[in-house]
């Protein structure tokens, strides 16, 4: 198979994730199909409406490359599609395409940790540098507070070069370590980003739970895993994980729960959704 | 309303721009700042004495408006400065850019609203203002609305923009020297600040020319009726704003660019050829002719409104401010401010022209810290000005705080009296910012070969210069190059006293200093800054110890440095003080310098002296002040390194009947008569101008 061909026929075609295109004038592959499906990867707004890309742009950009019987946009979350469907209803001129009815989820295969039956206040979370992926400085003091007994941020590298440092804080730099050691050294994953983003999926949120951590995380960001996640404000954090070491079964059964809520997100899962949407692009 | 200016990019790139758009935004009454978090480590001279109006620690504080400018390069350092700004409840993130694409508009949206966690508003220049001057610039270039502000308080200049490259020309000085010296309007340069030097040092030197950085635009704009640009195009954004400026004041623009930038902008200017030599003929054919007209064209022009400020106010979404101008007093304040210099002369002078104004007059002092005390004792009111230290990181950082407490202290037509050689930047820039008018007091006197040259292309921002001559006619000197000139007679200090009350000064210093003496003397040799006189100090005490008739006061001003082999004299005896002259005319003679006002408040109080010139790089001539009363026989004089010679005349003067000689001729002597009055009658004038 050619990378970048001319032209792609199929019954199903997948785009991942239009925003490949934002900083292209246009898709120079014609693709001809019976089903063209655009996986929302990146969330098309971001809270308050805004457009987190130009979705018209490179919406577009494909519409205009491609002939199908349909076209389709799969979300990859229930908040995704919510935010799919306000785009959509929002603009005429994409009428004509219409928002899969499953939601196309990262598949979370991950090996199942236990919990540990004596959490202790060692909080953490886990992303990539961005500034987006971080909420304002005084929401991370009060995420990453005096009290607990450590705070490890693992791809702090925004926060070293910038000079944002506290002596209660480790700071490490994105991949500067494996997620298996950085689990190690916490039991609470406390993720806020910033108020201006949100994750589509959250896959990070995923691993957490996988790795036997309960996440603490807003309540936007927590939908993708309903049950699964204790939402909070950076505010409640500290009463949050007070109450959990303090009552160490109920620390297990959420993170048990929550593990639980996984098997929606399983490769099995994906392959029986894929499945479907393939066979519906044969019919005739 | 209170706003902090951004611009996406590194700090030391961006900075001119933030100012500029800062005090663009001040000049309308908005209160602005600049974060001093985001200053460069490296600024030039200009940009501090420019930014400092708007640097605060703005840690804590929260604003109504945080405007991000070139939000097109908005990087990490940018997102950096942006994570921790606070606004204030109703306040907004203002991202201003060119942007290229839609895709480009939101990136740049995006990356403010992560780093700051509020959402910008974004507003493209392009579709603002689609016929801006500055088409690619990063700063704003909106029109005030100052159509009705008061009439001008200096005169109005045509300022002409030339290219550096106009000055490589064979024939460009001549054609520049005759537009200069034949136009109607007054006419000065405005180049880069090499070009100006270039001018400076060519013969051409009395062509007044100031540098694009020189000068803020408002300022620049305060002294003009009319400008021309030449050569490829405005020079950018410092340059459009300036132009903004004076097309809002109702300002004639002449656009002599080869694009035609301005006019193809669709701005109200007249396009005139791009050849500097065809400006000076058609000025008097076709615009002196009919300024009217032009002026009434350009109010009428729609180009006005489709870039005004109200325009750039209502997309910031920041009303209008309450206070547009600083208010001004109804009666004009006249501020003195004397150079420190050598010792308190400047100051005194000051205070002897300051004490001749009307009492209709408003009068305060603006000085250094060592002559505060003498001019509050004189009853004037003073605003002290930070002294130069070798402590400061740089060696004008004292000018800095004095500008700002110079344009803080002064409001728009007050007057600036200057006494000094050297003009600080801060008294050119708060004339030019403040619109003062101002005088400059500056004696002559200037030692062979010494270079005033900076000083003396200072000048341009007086509007008069008040020279205080010499006694004696071979000293003064007729300089056709400074312009205003204003020659009045020496000013200083006299003091009368008659024979009851000098006997009686005597008698209270005997009683005072328990010293039994005859003859009086007072050595005033200078307070050690210029040069050390310890050695012709110790030479004259030694003297007068071996002698039982004398008293020798050595005489220093307040803050003066004695040594301490002054000390312990049997009869010298140290004494600082702000009342000099008063124990010179007690005194038999006096052993002096021959600064200016030393040397003429002996000739003038009519007191035998042995003049002891000082002569330093920096200094007046002191060398032929000193001669000329030698060869007048009212007084004797020596270098300073000959002792035997000092002392011969010590000798001379305490024993021959010298001391009466001299001063019999003293009293025949015809002087010129004192300046403080027609020094002050000047000031008036410039006062009711």
């Amino acid at each position: 198979m050619d990378w970048d061909p001319l032209s792609v026929s199929a019954d199903l075609v997948v785009l991942h994730n239009p925003s490949f295109l934002k900083f292209n004038a246009s898709l120079d592959t014609r693709i001809i199909a019976r089903h063209l499906v655009v996986v929302a990867h990146e969330n098309f707004l971001r809270p308050g409406g805004h457009e987190a890309f130009d979705v018209l742009g490179c919406l577009g950009r494909i519409d205009q490359a491609s002939v199908a019987l349909r076209k389709s946009i799969a979300p990859v979350s229930e908040h995704n599609r919510k935010i799919v469907e306000e785009w959509l209803a929002n603009d005429r001129l994409f009428r004509h395409w219409d928002v899969l009815d499953e939601n196309w989820f990262n598949i979370c295969d991950f090996d199942l940790k236990a919990p540990t039956r004596k959490p202790a206040d060692r909080r953490g979370r886990l992303s990539r540098p961005g500034f987006e992926k971080f909420p304002k400085t005084e929401d991370l003091d009060l995420c990453f507070s005096e009290v607990a007994e450590k705070n490890v941020i693992l791809g702090a590298d925004t926060l070293i070069y910038h000079g944002i440092r506290r002596p209660h804080w480790t700071l490490l730099k994105f991949a500067e370590i494996a997620p298996e050691q950085f689990f190690g050294m916490i039991d609470f994953m406390v993720y806020f980003t910033a108020p201006t983003w949100r994750e589509s999926f959250g896959r990070v949120i995923a691993e957490a739970i996988a790795a036997g951590k309960v996440v603490i995380c807003d309540r936007a960001t927590g939908s993708s895993f309903p049950g699964a996640v204790l939402t909070a404000s950076p505010k409640q954090v500290d009463q949050l994980i007070f109450e959990m070491i303090n009552n160490p079964e109920k620390y297990v059964k959420q993170v048990k729960r929550a593990q639980g809520v996984l098997a929606n997100f399983s490769s099995r899962r994906f392959i029986d959704l894929f499945s479907s949407t393939l066979q519906g692009a044969k019919k005739p | 309303m209170k706003m902090k200016i951004e611009c996406a990019g590194k700090a030391e790139a961006t900075l001119d721009a933030r100012v500029l758009f800062a005090r663009q935004l001040a000049s309308h009454g908005y209160e602005v700042l600049i974060d001093e978090a985001d200053l460069p480590d490296q600024m030039t001279r200009n940009q501090k004495y420019e930014a400092l109006a708007f640097v605060r620690d703005c840690r804590d504080t929260k604003f109504d408006r945080v405007i991000v400018l070139g939000a097109e390069n908005t990087d990490g350092a940018t997102q950096t400065r942006l994570r921790d700004v606070k606004l204030d409840a109703s306040g907004e993130i203002v991202a201003i850019g060119r942007f290229p694409s839609t895709q480009e508009r939101i990136s740049a949206k995006s990356k403010i609203a992560y780093a700051s966690g509020y959402e910008p508003n974004v507003i493209d220049l392009k579709d603002l203002f689609p016929n801006a001057i500055n088409q690619s610039g990063t700063v704003p270039a909106a029109v005030p609305d100052t159509f009705n502000l008061a009439p001008p308080v200096s005169e109005q200049k045509h300022l002409c923009f030339l290219e550096e490259g106009f000055f490589d020309e064979d024939s460009a000085m001549e054609s520049l020297f005759l537009t200069a010296t034949a136009s109607r309007q007054p006419f000065a340069v405005v180049t880069s600040g090499k070009a100006k030097e270039r001018l400076r040092l060519l013969r051409y030197s009395e062509i007044e020319a100031y540098s694009y950085s020189e000068v803020t635009p408002e300022a620049l704009t305060n002294m003009c009726c009319m400008a021309s640009f030449f050569g490829k195009s405005v020079p950018g954004d410092r340059m459009a704003v300036f132009l903004v400026n004076l097309v809002g004041r109702g300002g004639v623009i002449l656009d002599g660019t080869e694009s035609g930038q301005i006019t193809t902008a669709g701005a109200p200017a007249i396009r005139v050829p791009a050849e500097f030599r065809a400006l000076l003929p058609y000025l008097n054919k076709v615009v002196d002719s009919q300024m009217n007209l032009i002026s009434k064209k350009i109010r009428e022009n729609d180009w006005l409104a489709s870039n005004s400020i109200k325009k750039l106010e209502d997309a910031l979404d920041i009303g209008r401010p309450t206070n547009k101008t600083k208010k001004s007093p109804t009666k004009r304040r006249v501020l003195f401010m004397p150079t420190n210099g050598v010792g308190l002369g400047h100051a005194q002078r000051s205070a002897l022209v300051a004490g001749e104004l009307s009492s209709s007059n408003e009068v305060a002092f603006a000085a250094f810290p060592s002559c505060v005390p003498m001019l509050q004792n004189k009853g004037f009111d003073t605003l002290p000005l930070v002294q130069k230290s070798d402590a400061h990181a740089d060696s004008f950082a004292n000018d800095l705080v004095n500008f700002r407490r110079l344009v803080n202290h002064t409001h728009r037509g007050d007057v600036l009296v200057f006494d000094g050689v050297y003009v600080f930047d801060s008294i050119v820039r708060a004339t030019l910012e403040n619109e003062l008018r101002s005088v400059w007091i500056r004696r002559g006197l200037w030692q062979v070969g010494q270079s005033n040259a900076t000083a003396l292309e200072r000048r341009k921002v007086f509007s008069r210069i008040i020279v205080p001559t010499e006694a004696f006619d071979e000293l003064n000197e007729i300089d056709f190059q400074t312009g205003p000139l204003h020659p009045v007679g020496p000013i200083v200090q006299t003091v009368s006293m008659n024979s009851k009350a000098r006997e009686e000064l005597r008698k209270a210093l005997s009683e005072e200093l328990e010293i039994e003496f005859s003859r009086l003397v007072v050595t005033m040799l200078g307070g050690g800054v210029a040069a050390d006189r310890s050695a012709q100090l110790q030479a004259i005490c030694q003297t007068f110890e071996r002698r039982d008739d004398v008293l020798n006061l050595v005489v220093v001003w307040p803050h003066a440095t004695l040594s301490p082999s002054l000390h312990g004299w049997r009869n010298s005896i140290p004494v600082r003080t702000l009342h000099a002259l008063h124990f010179c005319k007690a005194a038999d003679f006096v052993i002096s310098a021959a600064g200016y006002n030393s040397f003429h408040e002996v000739i003038y109080n009519q007191i035998p002296a042995i003049f002891v010139p000082q002569m330093a790089p920096f200094m007046d001539d002191q060398e032929r002040r000193a001669r000329s009363a030698v060869e007048r026989e009212i007084g004797a004089a020596t270098s300073a390194e000959d002792i035997w010679s000092l002392l011969r005349h010590v000798s001379r003067f305490l024993e021959s009947g010298e001391v009466d000689r001299i001063s019999a001729r003293l009293h025949e002597l015809q002087l010129p008569q004192l300046g403080q009055t027609a020094a002050a009658r000047i000031v008036g004038e410039v006062v009711h101008q």
